[in-house]
């Protein structure tokens, strides 16, 4: 078995909450204003792997905090707070997703439109990364997912699997598969 | 390339992406608070609620529901001869709040909430049994809430695993079947008997695209697609279950080949918004529609 997800790099790992850190049920606004405060960024920029149009991936976390200022009470830690924002903003992204997946046959308008921003951005990044970035955009939506919340989000793959609503052993496969594809497309012997 | 080398490529990428968006480039903003999340959540419940009630005034006395190139998107029993009833009562007869479900899309019609949606399902046996059809569920949502009231036909339905796509139409010259659009709709809750949600709609040769999906927006907006067809006129609406159309615009000249279309637009509201953009005006009023879901900030 490969051991595909090292920890060398932890520069975008998620800012930890106190671990197992008990919430006060009757505080939402203050915890939700914690967590908006050491979180905000991360889940910005999960959701603009995501989505990759930054008003969007904004639009998208904010909504996550939202849902989590109601569900506040029925969630017992931190943990399952960040927990519940991540999964939050997977289903922002999937219905963001859809809804330009539904508009096929226009994809180059689309891509052109919606992704002005992104591309100009994009163009900024040295090749090497963009070849990469644009092996990635062509995997399976699944895979896709699973790669950017494992390699980039740094999340255990019970983490991840809570975040996509999927299992463990869902999580192995498509990463490892995920993995291969975008290692065929570079040109990689693996 | 060894295995770390691919690794660290995915990683590397990843993180020269992510790291372009820095602290700084976030809009100011502030945490929701309470008032903000209970808000944005009773526009979302009530008003599809106080519509319910419009719609079934514009409903009753519909007698022409034709439907069903497949058997299965006909009227549950007994429903085809009064018309559908959009859920009225359901909402004070639960005795327990419900959990909360993630519906993965942005709901339009007919719940603005899965405890609207729960409340129905606990008291179905009593009412509204065309939630349970995603047919009568788009063709109500078609005829009542945006008031096409001249698209009678179930022309098409597919189930997925994203949910039910129904085609709703009327009928052109020589009595054949046109679709208008196919629209998209999800179970709202994670149960078999989960009443229907439209959610949104599949476009093709005419597509509402702006704002995005699902997308925090204010006024004014632009909204805008891509349409194929000749000398098409396109109308746009905004619309909030049970209140008159926030915006009602029209005529924009559009046409050709995949050709885009835009135009600004205002409207005064908040809460969940329809935005809806129809075609027409050759054979009937109405001949294509798109819709998309959006909020307000």
């Amino acid at each position: 078995m490969r051991t595909t997800m090292d920890r060398r790099h932890v520069g975008m790992r998620p800012p930890k909450a106190a671990a197992g850190a008990r919430m006060t049920p009757g505080d939402a606004d203050g915890g939700v204003e914690r967590l908006y405060r050491s979180h905000r960024l991360y889940l910005v920029r999960m959701a603009l792997l995501l989505v990759d149009d930054f008003e969007t991936a904004e639009d998208v976390t904010q909504d996550a905090f939202a849902a989590l200022h109601r569900r506040w009470s029925s969630l017992g830690n931190e943990d399952a707070a960040v927990g519940y924002l991540r999964a939050c903003v997977v289903n922002g992204a999937r219905s963001v997703l859809r809804r330009r997946r539904t508009v096929r046959r226009h994809p180059q308008q689309d891509e052109q439109r919606m992704t002005e921003d992104s591309a100009d951005s994009r163009a900024l990044l040295a090749d090497e990364h963009r070849e990469v970035l644009a092996a990635i955009d062509r995997l399976p939506t699944r895979q896709r997912e699973v790669i950017l919340l494992r390699y980039w989000g740094e999340l255990t793959e019970p983490e991840v699997a809570a975040a996509l609503g999927i299992s463990v052993g869902a999580v192995k496969s498509n990463a490892s598969r995920g993995r291969d594809a975008i290692a065929a497309i570079l040109g990689g012997v693996q | 390339m060894n295995s770390h080398d691919i690794d660290d490529r995915i990683r590397d990428a990843l993180n020269a992406r992510a790291s372009q968006l820095s602290q700084d480039d976030l809009r100011p903003a502030s945490a929701p608070t309470g008032d903000q999340a209970r808000g944005w959540r009773s526009s979302r419940w009530g008003a599809p609620l106080l519509a319910s009630a419009a719609a079934a005034i514009l409903v009753v006395g519909t007698t022409v529901v034709v439907s069903a190139l497949r058997s299965d998107s006909r009227p549950p029993a007994g429903s085809s001869s009064t018309g559908p009833h959009p859920t009225t009562s359901s909402a004070t007869t639960a005795p327990n709040p419900p959990a909360d479900f993630d519906l993965g899309y942005q709901p339009l019609w007919p719940f603005g909430g899965y405890a609207a949606a729960e409340l129905w399902r606990a008291g179905r046996a009593r009412s509204e049994p065309w939630h349970l059809d995603a047919g009568q569920t788009a063709l109500t949502f078609t005829r009542a809430y945006l008031g096409f009231a001249r698209m009678t036909l179930v022309t098409s339905k597919s189930t997925d695993s994203s949910g039910a796509h129904v085609g709703i139409g009327y009928r052109g010259t020589g009595g054949r079947p046109i679709t208008a659009a196919v629209l998209h709709l999800v179970r709202f809750g994670p149960r078999a008997d989960a009443p229907w949600e439209v959610v949104g709609s599949d476009d093709t040769d005419f597509s509402l695209e702006r704002p995005a999906y699902g997308s925090a927006v204010s006024s004014p907006i632009t909204v805008g697609g891509h349409i194929s067809g000749l000398g098409d006129s396109i109308h746009l609406w905004i619309r909030q279950p049970g209140r008159a159309p926030l915006t009602d615009v029209c005529c924009l000249p559009a046409g050709g080949v995949q050709s885009p279309w835009q135009r600004p637009v205002s409207f005064s509201g908040s809460g969940v918004l329809t935005i809806v953009a129809a075609t027409g005006g050759r054979t009937q009023l109405v001949e294509r529609f798109a819709i998309q879901g959006v909020h307000t900030r």
